[in-house]
């Protein structure tokens, strides 16, 4: 009986352990099979006469000068941008791995450095560069997805601080099956 | 030693001498001779030099031939651009690093192709984060349209969202002009710095 019962405690604890250990080294969702890695944004500035973090817009001295056109067809911003119409923006970039036998999907992404995020992809033709928001990016079962330059990033618009190298900026991920994952990216000039 | 020996001994090394006081010189002075290829596709030199008139910062007219005597490294992007045109430019502000004191021979112009959005203010602001020395020019549409044909530069605005208003494709290409005004390489979208900077003595070679 006390073979038994011993047995039973040994498989409860191997359970208990092998669950443990496998919410560790991926970021954050219990049972998530994503891991994301290298995590970086692009070092930016904010907008010409933003005011740091949550963005009340003043209309700044800002002297406009130049011949150009003050951008008057500037359309649906909202708040986005500053007297210069025009959101600053950035990338963020990684690696996010599917250990799962599932497909993934990044869905959509949130952060604090910024007042909208989209999820972006890129094409080359002919030395033009084309981007363009997408719905969602895929990551393949067993597989990995890799966001760098001239390929998928995430866009920051509408910076609300600036973003210097050695900063770190908080993203938030959410996944179509995995939820949702909080990552540490490290601003970088490249 | 018999005499013909010594002879030949010393004729032997003597010729050996020539050829590795040749060989040498011709590598010091590879490219001054005329040898050596850029990194990028090469241009025809046998073109007339090219010039346009754009507006900088504070509404001052600038000309491309303002830079004669310098190389000049002519990109064309928008301030939204979150990708490309900041790798470039920090590529560019790589290129600058790499060179050294070369650096007075050089300058970067980049032209916005959003002069909508992008005042001459706005857009020599933008490059000025990555090099003071870096020089942004805008102007009207026309101007813009009429550079950019010029260089065969081709651009367009495509949707976007109510987050970012309209996007612009463009092409993203850097090209380097010679301190004579003559369009030389075109390098391709992501060139790296360092592979530009390689070509700098090329380019500026009289």
């Amino acid at each position: 009986m006390f073979r038994k019962t011993s047995r039973w405690l040994l498989a409860a604890m191997t359970l208990v352990a092998v669950a443990g250990l496998s919410a560790c080294g991926s970021a954050a969702a219990t049972g998530s099979k994503l891991e994301v890695t290298g995590a970086w944004v692009r070092s930016a500035s904010m907008a010409a006469g933003t005011q740091a973090s949550m963005g009340t817009q003043e209309a700044g001295g800002m002297s406009m000068g130049g011949t150009g056109t003050p951008a008057a067809g500037s359309t649906a911003m909202g708040n986005m941008g500053t007297m210069d119409t025009e959101p600053a923006t950035s990338a963020a970039y990684m690696v996010i791995k599917n250990s799962g036998g599932q497909p993934d999907a990044l869905m959509s992404a949130k952060t604090d450095a910024a007042k909208a995020v989209e999820l972006h992809n890129m094409k080359m033709d002919n030395d033009v560069m084309t981007m363009f928001q997408v719905p969602q990016i895929d990551i393949p079962a067993n597989g990995q997805v890799e966001l760098s330059s001239g390929g998928y990033h995430i866009m920051l618009i509408g910076l609300t601080r600036d973003l210097k190298a050695g900063d770190k900026v908080m993203l938030t991920l959410n996944f179509q099956n995995n939820g949702s994952v909080t990552v540490e990216a490290d601003v970088r000039d490249q | 030693m018999s005499r013909i020996k010594v002879v030949f001994s010393v004729a032997g090394f003597v010729l050996f001498a020539l050829f590795a006081f040749a060989g040498y010189t011709l590598t010091q002075n590879w490219i001054s001779l005329g040898f050596g290829s850029f990194h990028g596709d090469a241009l025809d030199v046998s073109k007339p030099p090219v010039d346009f008139t754009l507006t900088s910062a504070g509404g001052k007219e600038v000309n491309l031939r303002d830079f004669r005597g310098k190389a000049v490294y002519l990109y064309f992007g928008y301030r939204l651009c979150p990708d490309i045109c900041p790798m470039t430019l920090t590529q560019l502000k790589d290129m600058m690093a790499v060179i050294g004191p070369k650096a007075d021979l050089v300058q970067v112009v980049m032209v916005s192709v959003d002069p909508e959005r992008d005042t001459p203010d706005l857009i020599d602001e933008f490059v000025k984060r990555f090099d003071k020395r870096f020089i942004g020019l805008s102007g009207t549409p026309d101007e813009i349209a009429s550079v950019a044909k010029e260089f065969g530069i081709f651009y367009q605005k495509q949707p976007g969202s109510a987050n970012t208003g309209y996007l612009i494709s463009h092409s993203a290409s850097v090209l380097a002009i010679d301190p004579n005004g003559h369009l030389r390489v075109l390098y391709h979208p992501q060139t790296e710095g360092v592979t530009m900077a390689a070509d700098i003595d090329l380019l500026l070679r009289p």
